[in-house]
C-alpha cells in the first residue's frame, strides 16, 4: 500500500473582505469557506472550518443578497460584456479542435496535441517534488520553469469525444485553473522568506517577524491574456506585498506577553 | 508482488443504449478499480466517464457495479480478484444512466432535502458532540439521510466527535 503525505487545506484562495466576503475586483463575486484566501492566517487550527463556513458563510449569503437587491433596485447590476463571454465560450471549447490547430493562437511552437491527463500528471508530479512541504528556492525556480513549459503545452490540450459528461474534457478546462494556482503557489512561496504555519522553507527555516503582517497578493499581469505568459521568470501573474491592519488592542490582551514575542514586531509590542 | 496486465470490460454508453468494452491494462501493487479505471482514462479512453471526489469510501460518487454488486470503486482493492480474471464494471442499475458508469443520482438528493434539519434541544449540552446520533434530541436527523450514496454525511471529519475527543481534546483536523 502507498502511504504519503497529502493536502488537507489550502490556506492561499480568493482574496475576500473579511466583513462582507465581497472579492476584491471581481464586483458580485463572494466568496466564503476554503476557496476565501488569508482567513486563517498561515495555518488554519484545527476544526477550524467549520467555523468559518458557519460565520463566513452567512455574511457571505447575507452579502450577496443584499448586493443584489440594491443593484437590481437601482438598476446598476454590472452586464457581463458580450465579447468577453465570446472568448471565454472560445476557450472553453478549444480543446476540441486541438486537432485542427490555429497557428495565430498558438503562443508556443506548434506541436502536436497534449494529452489532458499528462499535463496533469506532470503538474502533479512538478509541484509534489518541488514546492511540497518542505521547501527551497532552488526548487521552486526549477518549479516556475517547468509550469512555463506546461503552460504552452497546454494550449495545445486535445480531447475526443462530445460535450456530455467527458472529464477529458473538464480536466482540460480545469488545467488552466491549476496551472494559475499553482503558479500563485510557487511565486509566493518563493517570494517569502522565512517559514511560518503551512509554509516551510529549509533556506529559510526560522519565522521572520518582519514577514508577519505581510501577505502576498497574485494579480493577473494580463486580465484579457490567455495561457500566453510562457516566460517563467514573470508567468502569468504579479506579486504584491500587502501590510495587514495592527491587531486589535483588545484581542492582543487575550494572549501572554511572552507567546506574543515569537511573533510581533517590535513596534507593535512596545504599543 | 509485480505490475500485471489485468482484463476489464467497462460499459460505455447513455440512455439510448450502450455495450461492454473490453480493456487490457496494466495494475499495480496496492491499486483500487478506481485507479484502474483513471488509467484507462489516461492512456485509452480519455473521456470515459466516472464519477469520483474523495478517493476514501466517504462520499459515495465512484459508486457503481463490479462484477454484477454494487461497490465503491475506489474502495474494492484489485487483490481481490485473480490476476487472470476478467473484472466487469457497470454503472448502478438503481439509477438512470447519465453517460458510462455515471448515473443520476438526484433523487438522493431530493430525499435529503425532505429530512428535517436538526435543531438542538434547548439546553442540550451534549447538542455539540456528535453526529446524528440520538442523543440530540427526539429525530435521528442525518443518520437516517444515508441513501444509496452518503450524499449528506458528516461523520469523517467533525472535529468534536466523540472519540476525537476523548483522545485528544480540543484537536479537529
Ligand atoms: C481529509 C480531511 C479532513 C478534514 N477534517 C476536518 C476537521 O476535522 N475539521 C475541520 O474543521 N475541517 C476539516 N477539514 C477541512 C474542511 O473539511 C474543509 O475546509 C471544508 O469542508 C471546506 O468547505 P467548503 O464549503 O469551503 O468547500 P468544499 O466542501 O470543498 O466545497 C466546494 C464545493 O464546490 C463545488 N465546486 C467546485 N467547482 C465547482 C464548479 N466549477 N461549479 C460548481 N460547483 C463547484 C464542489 O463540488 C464542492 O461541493 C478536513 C479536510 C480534509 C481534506
Ligand atoms: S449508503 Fe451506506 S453503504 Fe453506502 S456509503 Fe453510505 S453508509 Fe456506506
Ligand atoms: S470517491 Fe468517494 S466514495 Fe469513492
Amino acid at each position: 500500500m502507498e502511504v504519503g503525505p497529502t493536502c488537507h487545506y489550502v490556506m492561499g484562495g480568493v482574496d475576500v473582505d473579511p466583513d462582507t466576503a465581497a472579492a476584491t475586483g471581481v464586483p458580485g463575486l463572494f466568496a466564503a469557506g476554503e476557496v476565501a484566501g488569508g482567513m486563517h492566517g498561515s495555518n488554519r487550527l484545527g476544526g477550524n472550518s467549520l467555523s468559518d463556513l458557519l460565520v463566513f458563510g452567512r455574511r457571505a449569503g447575507l452579502h450577496a443578497a443584499r448586493y443584489a437587491q440594491e443593484t437590481a433596485a437601482s438598476g446598476t447590476r454590472p452586464v457581463p460584456d458580450e465579447a468577453q463571454l465570446d472568448l471565454a465560450a472560445a476557450e472553453a471549447l478549444r480543446p476540441f479542435s486541438a486537432e485542427a490547430g490555429e497557428p495565430e493562437e498558438t503562443a508556443g511552437p506548434a506541436g502536436p496535441p497534449e494529452n489532458p491527463y499528462t499535463l496533469h500528471q506532470e503538474l502533479q508530479q512538478s509541484m509534489n517534488d518541488l514546492v511540497g512541504i518542505i521547501r527551497k528556492a532552488e526548487e521552486m525556480e526549477e518549479a516556475l520553469h517547468r509550469l512555463a513549459g506546461l503552460r504552452v503545452r497546454a494550449r495545445r490540450a486535445g480531447v475526443e469525444g462530445h460535450r456530455q459528461f467527458n472529464p477529458g474534457w473538464h480536466l482540460a478546462i480545469d488545467l488552466r485553473n491549476m496551472l494559475l494556482v499553482s503558479e500563485c503557489v510557487a511565486r509566493a512561496a518563493l517570494e517569502r522568506t522565512e517559514s511560518r504555519g503551512g509554509h516551510t522553507r529549509d533556506d529559510c527555516p526560522e519565522m521572520d517577524r518582519a514577514w508577519r503582517r505581510l501577505n502576498l497578493v497574485c494579480r493577473l499581469s494580463d486580465p484579457s491574456g490567455g495561457l500566453a505568459a510562457p516566460d517563467a521568470g514573470h508567468g502569468q501573474i504579479r506579486l504584491e506585498r500587502r501590510e495587514m491592519p495592527p491587531i486589535r488592542p483588545d484581542l492582543l490582551n487575550l494572549f501572554e506577553k511572552d507567546e506574543l514575542v515569537k511573533y510581533l514586531t517590535d513596534e507593535e509590542l512596545t504599543q | 508482488m509485480s505490475a500485471y496486465e489485468a482484463h476489464f470490460r467497462v460499459w460505455r454508453g447513455d440512455q439510448d443504449g450502450g455495450g461492454l468494452k473490453d480493456f487490457h491494462v496494466e495494475v499495480n501493487d496496492g491499486e483500487v478499480v478506481l485507479d484502474i479505471v483513471h488509467r484507462l482514462q489516461a492512456t485509452q479512453a480519455p473521456d470515459l466517464a466516472v464519477r469520483w471526489n474523495c478517493k476514501a469510501g466517504k462520499c459515495g460518487s465512484c459508486s457503481a457495479e463490479v462484477n454484477g454488486r454494487p461497490r465503491l470503486l475506489c474502495m474494492t482493492r484489485m487483490s481481490v480478484f485473480e490476476r487472470n480474471e476478467t473484472i466487469t464494471i457497470t454503472p448502478l442499475r438503481a439509477f438512470p444512466v447519465v453517460r458510462d458508469l455515471v448515473t443520476d443520482v438526484s433523487f438522493n438528493y431530493t430525499k435529503a432535502r425532505e429530512v428535517p434539519s436538526f435543531v438542538p434541544r434547548r439546553g442540550s449540552v451534549r447538542a455539540n458532540t456528535g453526529c446524528g446520533r440520538r442523543t440530540w434530541g427526539g429525530r435521528r436527523s442525518s443518520a437516517s439521510a444515508s441513501s444509496a450514496s452518503c450524499a449528506r454525511t458528516p461523520a469523517m471529519w467533525c472535529g468534536t466527535s466523540r472519540r476525537t475527543r476523548r483522545r485528544s481534546p480540543g484537536r479537529g483536523s
